[in-house]
């Protein structure tokens, strides 16, 4: 996680403190983004397998 | 980096060093990966969406100006009840409030634009696709789905061609608001200017991240649920049929497993932007910033164990129904809070009235009674007596009419300078507030008796005991509705005639890194992060 997650991801402080490296910034954004997209495939998976299993 | 890819070049090398707009309407609205106008094509379609849900509620309050059969046949007046519910929910309030975050948030939080703005553009894109398939629906034979929005099976399977239609639709509106989410998120923890630290946030900002974590949760429960419709329609599947072992109750616990979240994701961010234009017209800061972040956050929280309140009548164990009565009783608390937060901000300042302060002033009062019906909803004996009645369509549509689409009007005035650069006209905007507030209580309000006596919901006649009430409420209806032209009248003279240029800082109370832009504000912004010190902020303890 610790290579999805740059460590100050959900610190109070602002996670790129250098003014200029947007492109760090886009980079750490991408990564966010990927996690929390898988996490919404393993909640539609999820909600199916809910059904199957309680049927 | 070795090779700086164009997607993740700052905006202003992808469109050179000056700071000018894409040329031709083509690449500059269908190709656009900029913040504001995309946040514009969002507030664009939501207007126009709002117009269209709105007409087939002038039509259901047309068929119900008198009892008996007048203007359209009952099947008609189900797709008209079915389609104005998904077309106001998803493709009116939604896209407004993604709107204002693609406008509002990269500005607040001193960033140059969305995290990942190709993706914005494909999550805008998709939308106009979506509703094309739900609207086309009604010209197909056999009509749009008549079911009611919740799609509740069998009911909603009964229907022809347009099940898969409606659920095709669904889906592309959840991939559009996923990636909405997505984009928010990444943006709001990876953007923020140096200083912006979280809890420096505007109140705006801070909402927008709890509903993004909100629709991740909930959009892809919805999306399983309808695909499991789809199955059991067109390839055989029981999830959701009695007859092969499967459960209808089950889709129910599963669909407001999303429905309940759904009404958060469509009020969270209603408190943000009256949590921002409240302290500007009080000329003080907000009472109690972190005690408001907490309580949306505890709101949230608890939109995920509230959700069988929907369904009481279902049948469900004693122990159930005092867990979900009570679970929704403590969502009373953080709203409360929130409440008292907002008079006290009030209190003792210097208060004046421009239109985004009525707005604001009318969405806190109105939406604390669609909060108090909702209370009596949640007393599980009252709420056998008032399920499936007027009662509900009165409390929804408090807190989505006067509490939602309040606070999107709200915002559309207080930063419709900031966007346009001008003024829009304060006469015409008082004009459009006192005609909305007045006729949407002669709307609303008389519903709530018309529920207490008994009248179902979802129904083209009725009986003539309910004559009065639904006449009045009729009325209301009709001059809401026409009060909502006043609106694009203000917005398109603002926008195209005014001759009143607006400041930088457009209201003189106003806190927060957008009003250091001027305005309008330019195309590309903050390319640089700005500097941040104690007056530029809204919020927060600034002193460190």
């Amino acid at each position: 996680m610790a290579a999805l997650f740059n460590d100050s991801t959900f610190s109070m402080k602002p996670r790129i403190d250098s003014a200029h490296d947007i492109d760090a910034r886009r980079a750490a954004a991408r990564r966010t983004a990927l996690v929390i997209g898988a996490i919404a495939v393993l909640l539609f998976a999820l909600t199916i397998i809910e059904v199957v299993v309680r049927k | 980096m070795a090779a700086v890819n164009p997607a993740i070049q700052p905006a202003h090398d992808i469109h050179g060093e000056h700071d000018h707009k894409p040329h031709g309407f083509l690449h500059r609205w269908l190709f656009t990966t900029n913040h504001k106008d995309i946040g514009t094509l969002y507030l664009v379609f939501s207007l126009t969406m709002f117009f269209i849900g709105g007409s087939m509620a002038m039509i259901i309050r047309a068929e119900l100006f008198q009892p008996g059969m007048q203007l359209v046949q009952p099947e008609f007046f189900n797709e008209m009840t079915t389609m104005h519910a998904l077309i106001m929910i998803f493709g009116a309030i939604m896209p407004a409030f993604v709107g204002l975050a693609n406008w509002l948030i990269p500005m607040m939080i001193g960033a140059p634009d969305m995290a990942l703005p190709r993706m914005n553009n494909w999550s805008f894109w998709i939308l106009p696709f979506a509703f094309f398939l739900l609207i086309s629906e009604i010209f197909m034979p056999g009509g749009g789905p008549q079911g009611g929005w919740t799609m509740y099976p069998p009911l909603a399977l009964e229907g022809g061609y347009n099940v898969a239609f409606m659920i095709f639709s669904i889906h592309l509106m959840g991939i559009s608001s996923i990636m909405g989410a997505i984009n928010i998120i990444a943006t709001i923890l990876n953007m923020r200017a140096p200083g912006v630290d979280l809890l420096k946030m505007p109140v705006f900002v801070w909402s927008w991240l709890i509903t993004a974590f909100l629709l991740i949760a909930v959009m892809p429960v919805l999306a399983g649920a309808v695909t499991m419709l789809l199955t059991d329609k067109y390839f055989g599947t029981s999830f959701f049929n009695a007859a092969g072992g499967g459960d209808p109750v089950m889709y129910q616990h599963i669909f407001w497993f999303f429905g309940h979240p759904e009404v958060y994701i469509m009020i969270l961010p209603a408190f943000g932007i009256v949590s921002e234009i409240i302290p500007t017209f009080a000329r003080k800061p907000l009472f109690g910033y972190q005690a408001m972040v907490y309580a949306i956050a505890s709101i949230a929280f608890l939109s995920f164990i509230v959700w069988a309140h929907h369904m009481f009548t279902v049948g469900m164990p004693l122990g159930g129904e005092l867990f979900f009565m009570y679970a929704t009783m403590l969502i009373a608390v953080p709203t409360g809070v929130k409440v008292f937060n907002w008079v006290t901000t009030m209190w003792k300042g210097s208060l004046t009235f421009e239109t985004p302060m009525l707005f604001a002033i009318a969405f806190v009062i109105l939406f604390t009674i669609g909060g108090f019906s909702g209370v009596s909803l949640a007393l599980v004996p009252a709420d056998f007596q008032y399920q499936d009645t007027y009662f509900v369509v009165a409390h929804f549509h408090y807190v989505l009419v006067t509490g939602a689409a309040f606070a999107i009007m709200g915002a559309t005035y207080y930063w419709l300078p900031k966007w346009s650069g001008n003024m829009y006209s304060e006469k015409w905007g008082k004009i459009h507030f006192w005609n909305s507030v007045i006729w949407v209580n002669v709307l609303f309000f008389p519903q709530h008796f018309l529920g207490l006596a008994g009248m179902p919901r979802r129904i083209p006649d009725y009986n003539v005991a309910f004559a009065d009430f639904n006449m009045i409420s009729s009325i209301g209806g009709f001059l809401f509705g026409a009060s909502q032209l006043i609106f694009v009248g203000v917005i398109i003279h603002c926008v195209f005639f005014s001759k009143q240029r607006a400041t930088s800082r457009v209201w003189e109370g106003a806190r927060g890194l957008e009003w250091t832009l001027p305005s309008p504000a330019p195309y590309h912004s903050f390319t640089t992060p700005p500097v941040i010190d104690a007056n530029s902020l809204a919020h927060g303890d600034v002193t460190h």
